[in-house]
């Protein structure tokens, strides 16, 4: 029976992970207003996911998402656009709003989840855009699928029983090589410098870092799922939780002039 | 005091021979932009030599390799076909538009709605959309100054403040590698005698294109659209020492002539002082040496393209568009081994009968009717071919 069930619910996870990665795509091509569109919302319904987590009020909440959407508002072409300034736009408001007294858990997942969305439309208007963009969001989840399935193949020692019981250090080299040699054929096709080679991998850890981070977080609040959008995937945050230091991390480094 | 100036186009002959000239002169251009299309060495090095602001490659694919090759210098590096046109609309006092074909046409426009001083060496551009072109120029208060040696000439003698006192303009042609061949020989040719142009270092297709003349039915559309005195009266002269680079005859009878040793610099050099004028490092023009200079009659039997081109000209609209793509693929056709020589201009000419599209009415449409001559050339060469 609990095989039958885990076997129908990997099932569900598949196809629906599949058409949202499918959709992220074809938004992501898209680029513009369609993808700044999806990126708010998706921002905005996991600032909610996040402020129930830190157990945020609801008036707290609200200057969080008005401060998310002003942020996100700036990036569309027809006020600013995106540039170095978008991102560090949205990080000094939201430390601003840390000021404001029991903000400091909704402003920091505004800055958090802001600059990841920010992030993803800066990369996105780079020149090979989608290429760097679409790199970025497959290495996540190369990452969160590789370590599925070496993790469940091979066992062993855990990762963080503590906090989330079922990452292994085996699952975690798995998610890295994934990542590696997803990478590394995005790389190819898309004409990004070979430097970005070596990076896969240490994204992939990344990655990891922060799904352990808010599993921590939901962990502290005492719930299994941040949320329940969509069937067997739990909350919209949890499904995002790897992308968001990774959408960072590469924008902050493209920003720098890294890579 | 410095001017801004930008090349686009900067790894190509004319951009070189540009980068040549303002290297010599140091300080006195401050470079906002250079562009190329895929060479990524050649523009990355001449970004570093005249510290220019912006280097753009045309083909995106090849964004990281220009932004490695440009890292620790302060050039900032951009890619893709738009950042060209953004390389173009950064408002340089002179800008060099010397992006060769089609591609060149967006990014001469965008220059020109700056309203500074373009200097202009793209030909399709005049001859696909003359017309939007000088009204754009007109309309933004900019000053195209021509680079091609001939219409540089022509610029030089012509009385700008009253062109009613010209009777006529003269472009002379060297008469290409074949000016002496039988209409049968010619039959025979190869592309790699095509290419070989007696006077100037050129491209494979712009030396077929002397070849045929057919690239003095270019010019003279284009001189249609930079000296408006009318169409009739606009003439061709086989010159082959290539000495007298083309005249201006006024309505007293006194006819102006700009001669020069064959050397791009001289044009573009008079373009980037205009209205004042630099030294150049050419080799001083020689009359003694070259002893005499021969005229003739072009002769419309041997050398169709001219006669095509000139009933492209004086039809107007699409015309001259329709000739000049269906030209290139029919080049392109002969360069590649897939039809013989005197094919090139029996295609353009089998082309200009099928096909007769609207006056485009913006650069969209332009390159639209550009676009759709080249798939009817596609078709009529099939045929040929077979």
């Amino acid at each position: 029976m609990a095989d039958a069930k885990e076997k129908s619910d990997l099932g569900t996870r598949s196809a629906i992970g599949g058409a949202l990665a499918a959709v992220c795509i074809a938004v992501l091509w898209a680029g513009g207003t369609i993808l700044w569109a999806l990126l708010t919302v998706v921002a905005a319904l996991a600032l909610i996911e996040w402020a129930g987590l830190v157990k945020a009020h609801r008036a707290r909440l609200g200057i969080g998402l008005v401060v998310l959407l002003a942020g996100m508002s700036y990036a569309l072409p027809m006020i600013w656009g995106t540039d170095r300034s978008t991102l560090a736009l949205l990080l000094i408001a939201a430390m601003l709003m840390a000021l404001i007294p029991k903000a400091a858990g909704t402003a920091l997942g505004v800055g958090y989840i802001g600059t990841a969305a920010i992030g993803i439309l800066f990369l996105r208007d780079q020149p090979l855009g989608f290429a760097l963009a679409l790199w970025t969001l497959a290495i996540v989840w190369a990452t969160d699928i590789g370590a599925f399935f070496v993790g469940r193949a091979i066992g062993g020692p855990k990762l963080a029983p503590t906090i989330s019981p079922k990452k292994t250090w085996a699952g975690l080299i798995g998610g890295m090589i994934a990542a590696a040699v997803v990478g590394g054929v995005i790389a190819q096709i898309g004409h990004l410098p070979t430097r970005t080679l070596w990076l896969a991998p240490i994204l992939a850890v990344v990655a990891q870092v922060g799904d352990l981070v808010e599993s921590g977080m939901k962990r502290r609040a005492g719930t299994k799922d941040s949320g329940r959008i969509l069937p067997g995937h739990g909350g919209l945050l949890d499904r995002i939780d790897g992308m968001l230091p990774v959408a960072i991390l590469v924008a902050a480094l493209v920003a720098n002039g890294n890579l | 005091m410095t001017r801004t100036i930008s090349i686009l186009g900067a790894t190509g002959s004319i951009g070189r021979s540009t980068l040549d000239l303002i290297e010599r002169e140091g300080d006195a251009f401050d470079v906002l932009a250079l562009t190329a299309q895929r060479d990524v060495e050649g523009l990355a090095a001449a970004a570093r030599r005249t510290g220019a602001q912006r280097a753009v490659i045309g083909d995106e694919n090849l964004y990281f390799a220009l932004k490695d090759a440009l890292s620790g210098s302060e050039v900032e590096p951009a890619a893709g076909y738009d950042a060209i046109c953004e390389a173009a609309s950064l408002g340089a006092d002179w800008t060099m538009a010397a992006i060769v074909g089609t591609a060149g046409l967006k990014p001469v426009m965008a220059a020109l709605r700056q309203g500074k001083t373009v200097a202009l060496a793209n030909k399709e551009s005049l001859v696909l959309a003359g017309g939007l072109m000088t009204r754009a120029a007109q309309r933004a208060g900019a000053t195209l100054l021509p680079v091609d040696s001939e219409h540089n000439a022509v610029f030089q003698c012509f009385p700008h403040e009253d062109p009613s006192r010209v009777r006529r303009i003269i472009l002379t042609a060297s008469g290409g590698p074949f000016r002496t061949l039988s209409h049968d020989e010619m039959a025979r040719v190869t592309p790699a005698q095509a290419v070989k142009h007696p006077n100037w270092s050129m491209g494979a297709k712009i030396s077929v294109d002397s070849a045929t003349l057919m690239n003095k039915g270019l010019e003279l559309i284009e001189a249609h659209h930079l000296f408006p005195i009318g169409h009739d009266r606009l003439s061709a002269l086989v010159h082959p020492q290539s000495v007298v680079h083309s005249m201006v005859e006024y309505i007293d009878g006194s006819v102006l002539a700009q001669l020069g040793t064959p050397d791009m610099r001289t044009p573009i050099a008079h373009t980037l002082a205009w209205p004042d004028r630099m030294p150049t490092p050419c080799a001083p023009l020689d009359l003694a040496a070259i002893g005499r200079l021969d005229f003739e009659e072009p002769d419309f039997e041997r050398f169709p393209a001219l006669g095509l081109a000139l009933a492209a000209l004086a039809a107007g609209g699409a015309r001259p568009g329709v000739l000049n793509a269906a030209n290139e693929e029919a080049v392109a056709a002969f360069l590649a081994g897939r039809i013989g020589f005197l094919d090139i201009a029996l295609i353009v000419d089998k082309v200009l009968s099928h096909y007769e599209p609207h006056i485009p009415e913006t650069i969209d449409e332009a390159l639209m009717i550009d676009a759709e001559t080249r798939r009817v050339a596609a078709t009529a060469l099939e045929r040929q071919a077979a």
